[in-house]
């Protein structure tokens, strides 16, 4: 195992895995349907190679994006951006042109590391001529502005960054508001990277979430440090391909995914295996509490694990084993995180927490002090130390008279009923108010709707007969589209509630 | 194989892929109806690309709701 005690920076982490990994696959990706098999050797030969032509271009230490969906190419140009010294900002490839370009200028990138996928959009934004864009593959179209990395044969030389230095930029996607850039030191990334919060043994992780997430590339970079192997899936559409071809036998998700494996894996047999698949854990980040699927997922041999983190947080975070005893618990914070409740709300420290936000110190104020991040999330902890998320601060609905109100725990506890796909708890001139988005089954006439909307009002007048005035839902929309939601699944509450 | 041949399939490949019990018709909205996230109809696209053997881009798929207009893309670009 790898002494971190003596690597200040990335690029010394980097040395040590190749030193450690020497001899072993270590990812896996498809071309259509031909599996690739990548050894150690050529990973680190290619990031030492494309380091170089960075350097090549004065780039070291410089602010360098990265922008492109899950490949190869792209982890090669993350490691060579951290080999060669530089800060690595990750971007969101399905950004507007408007968005990466107004990004560019905000975090002053100097040079932008861009896959095939993104040309087009590059293309069309108006980057200054200081800024180089560059292809991460040989495949990239020449173009005046697109030049290939140079695959140089020297390798580059170590850096000088310190632990307390810049080393990676990306950025929370908030369900509202603009995105803000989380600034990671060398420290926060080597923590995050060598965390050893995952305990299970497994023996090849299918990285489904976008690279460019915290945790999308941090469980890549922390599979390589747990001497295991990384299965690249690229397009979300051939998940279920990735599992069945490369037979992963851990997959890292998010909540709506979690739900369409545990509906999949309904007749799938131990490990899945009536589906082809291998798959014996699977983790789900943010908040999905579902013992109906919990219940699904285990009965086919399958442990599930659920994560908490924040990406202000880095990497260090909860990650429980999800029992029937405790279905909704974010279980206890190991070792390596210190945790504090203050006026209901979660603080986190660890050495993985970030610096900031990039140049917004008034932001960092409202959520950074003293090395404490400030989670935004409610949260309380039982006699036995285990701890429970109970909704956002930002949410808490503060009725005139002082009551305080958490929307989150009205609609878990009204989310159990049989008609109701989906509900959002606001605020109405002072009363509480419920959005639903009924639960009707397929072809459903005119009438039969009205009585699920009235078996819905039932349900509401029971929930009201046991909850304090204060509480009650006063007020009820029926709506008969979805809320909207975001990429990782999450509903934007704005859209509903026309809250913040 | 025909119009109607595709969309059977089409209907049937949205059957399995999303293992919903409900009966799906071309009427049926995917997401109202069938309840499904987007990512899930995601997956549904690539499970009909390797059984029809095409390519869907996603920006063929922007104004898809229902199961019909599914086939109605899928049918479109066989066609090209």
């Amino acid at each position: 195992m790898i002494d971190r005690n003596n690597i200040r920076n990335m690029h010394q982490l980097l040395e040590a895995l190749e030193a450690e990994l020497t001899g072993r696959r270590l990812i896996r990706y498809m071309e259509g349907m031909e599996v690739r098999d990548v050894p150690s050797e050529q990973f680190f030969e290619q990031i030492r190679k494309m380091a170089r032509g960075l350097e090549d271009r004065n780039l070291r230490g410089r602010h360098i994006g990265i922008i492109g969906k899950n490949s190869y190419e792209w982890l090669v140009s993350l490691c060579a951006v951290f080999w060669a010294g530089a800060v690595a900002v990750l971007l969101d490839w399905e950004s507007s042109s408007d968005t990466i370009s107004e990004t560019v200028v905000r975090v002053e990138l100097e040079a932008l590391l861009c896959d095939e996928v993104t040309e087009e959009n590059v293309r069309q934004m108006d980057l200054s001529q200081n800024v180089q864009v560059i292809s991460m593959g040989r495949s990239v179209e020449n173009h005046s502005r697109y030049e290939e990395v140079l695959y140089k044969e020297e390798t580059a030389s170590g850096t000088q960054s310190g632990l307390e230095d810049l080393s990676c930029i990306f950025f929370t996607s908030g369900t509202t508001g603009k995105s803000k850039a989380v600034m990671l030191s060398e420290r926060g990334m080597i923590s995050s990277v060598c965390a050893e919060l995952n305990t299970c043994k497994f023996k090849s992780l299918l990285a489904i979430v976008p690279f460019h997430h915290m945790s999308g590339f941090v469980t890549v970079l922390n599979t390589f440090y747990l001497g295991k192997e990384v299965c690249i899936a690229d397009e979300l559409k051939y998940f279920y391909r990735y599992l069945k071809e490369l037979k992963p036998d851990y997959v890292f998700v998010v909540p709506s995914m979690f739900k369409m494996l545990a509906k999949k894996l309904k007749k799938g047999g131990s490990y899945g295996k009536n589906l082809g698949w291998n798959l014996h854990f699977i983790a789900c980040g943010g908040a999905a509490f579902c013992p109906e699927f919990l219940q699904t997922i285990k009965e086919q041999d399958i442990t599930v694990l659920q994560t908490y983190g924040a990406s202000e947080a880095g990497a260090i975070g909860f990650m429980n084993e999800m029992t029937f005893e405790r279905p909704d618990t974010i279980g206890k914070p190991p070792a390596c995180l210190e945790t504090k409740i203050v006026n209901g709300e979660l603080y986190l420290r660890s050495e993985s927490v970030m610096m900031g936000y990039y140049k917004d110190s008034e932001e960092t104020k409202k959520v950074l002090d003293e090395g404490w991040y400030a989670t935004g999330d409610l949260c309380r902890m039982d006699d036995e130390g285990y701890y429970y998320l109970t909704g956002r601060r930002k949410n808490l609905i503060i009725l005139s008279n002082g009551e305080n109100v958490s929307p989150e725990e009205i609609e878990r506890k009204l989310s159990g009923c049989e008609e109701i796909a989906e509900i959002m708890v606001g605020v109405e001139q002072d009363l509480i108010a419920a959005t639903i988005y009924p639960n009707y089954p397929a072809g459903m006439d005119k009438a039969s709707k009205r009585k699920v909307k009235e078996q819905i009002e039932r349900e509401i007048a029971e929930y009201n007969s046991g909850s304090p005035v204060y509480k009650q839902i006063q007020i009820i929309h029926f709506q008969e589209e979805p809320f909207a939601k975001t990429a990782a699944g999450k509903t934007i509450r704005r859209s509903v509630t026309g809250g913040e | 194989m025909t119009i109607e041949e595709v969309k059977k399939e089409v209907i049937e490949i949205i059957k399995e892929s999303t293992e919903t019990e409900q009966e799906v018709t071309e009427e049926t909205n995917l997401f109202a109806d069938l309840g499904l996230a987007s990512v899930e109809v995601v997956v549904v696209v690539g499970d009909l690309e390797e059984a029809f053997g095409i390519d869907i881009p996603a920006s063929r798929l922007r104004d898809v709701r229902t199961a019909g207009n599914l086939c109605d893309t899928v049918i479109e670009i066989l066609k090209e």
